[in-house]
């Protein structure tokens, strides 16, 4: 495919958060406001560009049989990196994101995409890769915190917008507000592309496990 | 037996190889970033204990002695005219740490909660300039109907977090009269 | 004894780590529709997360102590997967039976955020080792509780009606934020109970 529609696939067609579902823990996790679903969509961006990047430089180097245990110290590596430069240059957003940002090694989306892109594509692919997919998660953490922000404290980006016109509804910064958006927005995606974007449930395609897993060759998890 | 050897031990180089590529990047950014990230640390540190204690915002000195529990350390003003603790206590969302000042005579100068993870709108409402100056002057608190000591008021719909800031508030108190106040 | 009470009641009721802190949420949407693999999984999980908590948290006292705290994030997921990796060979060899219910569930909880999420935990809440074994537990227990309400409800939202936009992950979503908020009724429960 082009380079440019690599690109636009991680950011529409295959956008990891709202179609893959992939990524689903900080997406409910760190989107109560507009400005740390951007940091995390960025941080996330950033690991998964380096991530892809160098293990499509290795490629051949990674026996197949410790693979998965390779990518996850590359991976592992930049996301500590990734920390301690948060920590040094925007101590703020790394107090926001807290947890998550270690997590960021087990996110899906990253294994996933070595597993399916860059350890079968050349280093600049998997780097177009990275950012598409990138920009498609920030872009859906955007949407969630957005929401989530404006409903649940009437504020956007920190600025007060319908503070005064109406209640802020907090639930919406809590968990069962943060399940609630993620739900509504997987039905809009669901609702404009007819049901066909979104294919079967955590199907075994976008499973980062798929290679390991047992159950693969039986029809996954859901038997 | 030869080859299936060799079959491990390849990988296993190899992996062994990538950790100590990535070690070493990792021990590389930690040493950049290390001094930056303990100078912001230290000033905010400084920043919190001014704001509690404005009198000695011209410098404050750690002291050493023994700490109650939930007490993480204390800070003497140069000047002498108060103390600063930072105590910690379980609110509603994980640990909450708080920055309290206490002037010589053992009134609390000034509360601030520096790390928390209260609800955004929630619990954050206890820890509002305005909320917070109820405890300014006081020497001794209570949440409920002592005599002798002030009555601290929650905030409705955000008890818990009240509640921490209270008892954080409390152990400040509790610590500059267990080392007799100013050293 | 009180104080491991509260932890376990925490880590399952309070701050369960499914519907609270959104970890292991992707076994979660995807395991949790028919009740045995649900349990299955959970029982795995709880497993796991005992056996790495029980590694990592010595591991963090060395890295602490040789001054290189910042290797964690790379320490605890090499020592989850080769845990993993070991348990699966051992199962397999010794108790084929629960390799069986169990064992194919395990590479998939290598990559889970539960597992490294509550490692992490055990070291930032400060946990003494007997404590963040108890936590572990706890946190699994919590994982099993909500895995086995969600095969539940699913069953029953699929013999309904509704749109169809809402159909598969969406209406799990929404059922999950409505249990979430039955969920936070706990939140005063461990106060009012050891009455702090």
């Amino acid at each position: 495919m082009n380079k440019l529609s690599i690109i636009t696939n991680g950011i529409i067609k295959e956008n990891p958060a709202l179609i893959l579902l992939l990524g689903t823990c900080p997406t409910l996790a760190v989107t109560t406001s507009a400005v740390n679903g951007i940091g995390m969509g960025v941080s996330t961006m950033a690991v998964l560009i380096c991530s892809n990047i160098v293990i499509a430089m290795l490629k051949r180097i990674i026996p197949a049989k410790v693979r998965i245990p390779c990518y996850i110290v590359v991976i592992a590596g930049f996301v500590t990196i990734v920390s301690l430069l948060l920590q040094a240059f925007a101590p703020d957003i790394n107090k926001a994101l807290g947890l998550f940002i270690p997590l960021i090694v087990v996110n899906c989306i990253i294994l996933g995409r070595a597993e399916m892109f860059a350890n079968k594509n050349s280093v600049l692919d998997s780097a177009l890769d990275g950012i598409g997919m990138g920009i498609g998660f920030t872009f859906a953490l955007l949407c969630m915190g957005s929401i989530r922000e404006l409903i649940g404290s009437g504020c956007l980006f920190g600025f007060e917008i319908t503070t005064k016109i109406i209640d802020p509804v907090a639930i919406f910064m809590l968990a069962p507000g943060a399940f609630f958006t993620y739900g509504c927005l997987v039905a809009l995606v669901n609702y404009l592309t007819k049901g066909k974007a979104i294919k079967a449930e955590m199907g075994c395609t976008n499973c980062p496990s798929a290679a390991a897993c047992q159950l693969a060759g039986k029809g996954g998890c859901d038997e | 037996m030869n080859s299936s050897k060799k079959e491990m031990i390849a990988p296993t180089l190899v992996l062994f190889l990538i950790c100590l590529v990535v070690t070493a990047a990792l021990a590389g950014t930690y040493q950049v970033t290390k001094p930056i990230i303990e100078d912001i640390n230290a000033k905010n540190a400084n920043l919190a204990r001014a704001e509690v204690l404005p009198s000695g915002a011209d410098g404050f000195t750690k002291v050493d002695g023994a700490l109650i529990t939930n007490v993480a350390d204390m800070y003497q003003a140069d000047n002498g005219s108060g103390m600063t603790f930072t105590t910690t206590d379980k609110g509603f969302g994980g640990t909450l740490t708080v920055m309290v000042g206490v002037d010589a005579q053992g009134a609390i100068s000034g509360v601030k909660i520096t790390e928390h993870g209260e609800t955004p709108g929630l619990g954050t409402k206890a820890m509002t300039p305005e909320y917070l100056a109820q405890y300014k002057g006081q020497t001794a608190i209570t949440r409920t109907n002592e005599s002798g000591k002030t009555q601290i008021d929650a905030i409705t719909g955000a008890t818990i977090s009240s509640n921490a800031i209270f008892r954080a508030t409390n152990t400040a108190l509790a610590q500059f009269n267990e080392i007799g106040g100013v050293q | 004894m009180a104080e491991y009470m509260i932890i376990i009641l925490g880590a399952v009721l309070v701050n369960n780590f499914v519907l609270v802190r959104f970890l292991g949420i992707c076994p979660f949407l995807g395991v949790s529709k028919k009740l045995d693999s649900a349990v299955g999984m959970s029982l795995a999980v709880i497993f796991v997360m005992v056996l790495a908590t029980a590694a990592t948290y010595p591991v963090q006292m060395l890295l602490n102590r040789a001054g290189v705290g910042y290797l964690q994030t790379l320490a605890f997921i090499l020592i989850i997967a080769s845990l993993v990796q070991l348990v699966e060979i051992a199962l397999k060899k010794y108790l084929p039976g629960l390799h069986k219910s169990l064992g194919v569930y395990l590479p998939l909880i290598t990559t889970n955020c539960a597992v490294l999420g509550v490692c992490i935990l055990n070291i930032d809440e400060g946990f003494t080792y007997l404590q963040a074994i108890v936590n572990a537990l706890g946190a699994g227990i919590g994982f099993l509780l909500a895995m086995v309400l969600f095969s539940g409800v699913r069953q029953r939202i699929e013999e309904n009606d509704y749109p169809a936009a809402f159909k598969g992950v969406p209406s799990t979503l929404i059922a999950a934020s409505i249990v979430s908020m039955a969920f936070m009724g706990f939140a005063g429960v461990i106060d009012g109970i050891f009455g702090r």
